[in-house]
């Protein structure tokens, strides 16, 4: 294998991005200098050295707890369960939710293999069990496995969660958190509604 | 509403292809397989964004490697004038709706009615019970376009049940969850079939009349995995609480097959001529006479709803009808406002009374030209 179908072997591995996509992204890399990949390289492998999972709500972090969890101003006893990072990263965007998260790291699925064990609820009620949570809100993308999801989460959670919250309107069905404009999700955020 | 204009770009055989159409009458004259079945796919995949016979969206593109396929149908609607443009390439599909990506459900959906006839259509109540369903749920789409977000769903929730049931070991909570979404769901789905039963049940005696020319009164029975017919007129609530315990009932069966047993996805309906059922004790040219009205049912439906007529696309059906029906139905083509679409191997079939009323054209090895 050549250096140039190495990368584009591995650049065509991401999500998103098909043999063209990849071969035109090693060109682009290629034509940039020797620079540019310095750079990328260094920060990729920073990325993999230094950036962890936060050990309390599983948000990739570089120092574990992570920022929002050790903030001290924030309502601790509040957690908003998302799908993914790429999700809390949104819903921070809105400036409007000033409580903790807890990052699943997908939804069920049994036909992408994600059940319960995958989606880190077992962390998520040892959390609750151990910190006194008043709230739950239910952030899972508005589609069929992010609904079953959620309806997991607040069958299991119903007993040990004085109330449990789901977003509510404005997010359309099928759609996911992370492609919602801020303007949307803070609606969404303060018409949540009791599930 | 009707297609004024389709062009075709390395869409199947046809490399490049530009065609005005009649507003009533079009045939398309050709030998087999030269493309005359793949122009209505085309039409057919404005409509639906999906084919009715490729399963996959390369094969609707012709040389592989190329730009991929575009589609660009213009369409009128009484004042209104509508660009759709379509690019396929690879996996991916794009359109565009007057220049605009559309919100397809909310935008595109139902602006382009289409009902098709195939030639194996004619076999329909002796089909295995998958085709029929697949038809009631093109048939609830024509009625009504945000169907489709739930027969989706529906789907998508069955075949997330049924990997979980194959698994040796789950979490029974996990089970309940799913359960729950079909349930949901699953009740709403067969509330719209339920309904649009009732709908066409109205229409269908009248049409089978003037098709068949006999005084018999057709129906459809819809045959549920999980209700009595005298539970058909349940409210959707009440058919959810009966599909509850149902599934509850049948949890030890589907642990044991590993797949969900009872919903509307393992439904069926049939066809009777007064009590008697057309796929058993029904002959030939009865099934035959069914099925139009079914079709032309579909149309009465729309129009009463105060939506204009559909275009009708009718595929080599001259093939499997006789002389008599086949008259019987192009009579019935020629009253009904809407565009047709017919293909055919033998132009003889067609009586040039009715080529006088549209257009005939010739497909030859993926070249269209109007005869
Ligand atoms: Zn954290």
């Amino acid at each position: 294998m050549t250096p140039f179908d190495r990368l584009t072997h591995e650049l065509s591995k991401l999500p998103g991005i098909g043999q063209k996509s990849a071969l035109r992204l090693a060109l682009f890399i290629l034509r940039q200098g020797p620079e540019y990949s310095q750079a990328l390289s260094d920060s990729l492998l920073e990325l993999i050295a230094k950036v962890t999972f936060c050990s309390h709500c599983f948000h990739f972090t570089d120092r574990d707890p992570c920022a929002t969890c050790s903030d001290p101003t924030r309502d601790s006893r509040m957690i908003c369960v998302v799908e993914d990072s790429a999700d809390l990263m949104a819903l921070e965007r809105t400036h409007i939710y000033r409580g903790r998260y807890h990052v699943l790291q997908g939804a069920l699925s049994p036909l992408d293999g994600m059940g319960p064990d995958q989606i880190r609820c077992h962390e998520l009620i040892e959390r609750i069990k151990k910190e006194e949570i008043r709230e739950i809100i239910l952030a899972t993308n508005p589609n069929v496995t992010g609904d079953a999801t959620a309806l997991y989460l607040s069958k299991l959670l119903k007993p040990i969660v004085p109330k449990i919250t789901r977003l509510s309107s404005g997010i359309p069905v099928g759609g996911q958190i992370n492609y919602i404009d801020p303007m949307t999700l803070s609606k969404a955020l303060e018409t949540r509604r009791e599930y | 509403m009707y297609l004024k204009s389709l062009s075709l770009k390395n869409f199947r055989n046809y490399s490049r292809a530009e065609v005005d159409f009649h507003p009533h009458f079009n045939f398309i004259f050709g030998k087999n397989a030269q493309g005359k079945t793949n122009l209505l796919e085309a039409v057919y995949y404005l409509a639906h964004l999906k084919s009715f016979r490729a399963t996959h969206l390369n094969q609707l593109i012709g040389l592989p490697g190329a730009e991929g396929a575009q589609l660009l149908g213009k369409v009128e609607d009484r004042e209104a004038r509508h660009e759709i443009r379509l690019h396929l390439q690879g996996t991916k599909r794009e359109v565009w709706l007057n220049q605009k990506k559309p919100v397809l459900l909310k935008d595109f959906y139902g602006l382009v009615k289409v009902i098709l006839f195939e030639p194996w259509e004619v076999y329909l109540f002796r089909e295995n019970p998958s085709a029929r369903r697949r038809f009631l749920d093109r048939a609830l789409f024509l009625d009504d376009p945000s169907t489709l977000l739930l027969i989706r769903e529906y789907e998508k929730i069955v075949a997330q049940k049924n990997r979980l049931l194959k698994e040796p070991l789950f979490d029974e909570q996990e089970l309940w969850v799913w359960n729950e979404k079909q349930v949901a769901i699953g009740a709403r789905l067969l509330k719209r079939r339920l309904e649009w039963v009732l709908k066409i049940n109205e229409l269908l005696p009248a049409e089978y009349g003037r098709i068949s020319q006999t005084g018999e009164g057709m129906k459809i029975n819809y045959v549920s995995s999980f209700l009595a017919p005298e539970q058909h007129c349940l409210t959707e609530d009440e058919i959810r609480i009966c599909f509850t315990k149902s599934v509850q009932e049948k949890n030890m069966e589907e642990k044991r097959w590993g797949e969900s047993l009872i919903g509307p996805h393992r439904d069926d309906w049939r066809v009777f001529l007064d009590e008697r059922p057309l796929s058993v004790l029904g002959s030939q040219g009865e099934n035959r006479c069914g099925v139009i009205a079914l079709k032309s049912a579909q149309i009465c439906l729309l129009q009463k709803k105060g939506e204009g007529a559909p275009i009708f696309l009718l595929d080599d059906v001259g093939s499997e009808l006789d002389a008599t029906r086949s008259a019987a139905l192009f009579s019935y083509l020629k009253d009904t406002p809407g565009q047709v679409f017919v293909t055919t191997t033998e132009p003889s079939k067609i009586s040039t009374a009715y080529q006088n009323d549209g257009a005939s054209f010739l497909v030859e090895e993926g070249k269209i030209r109007v005869l």
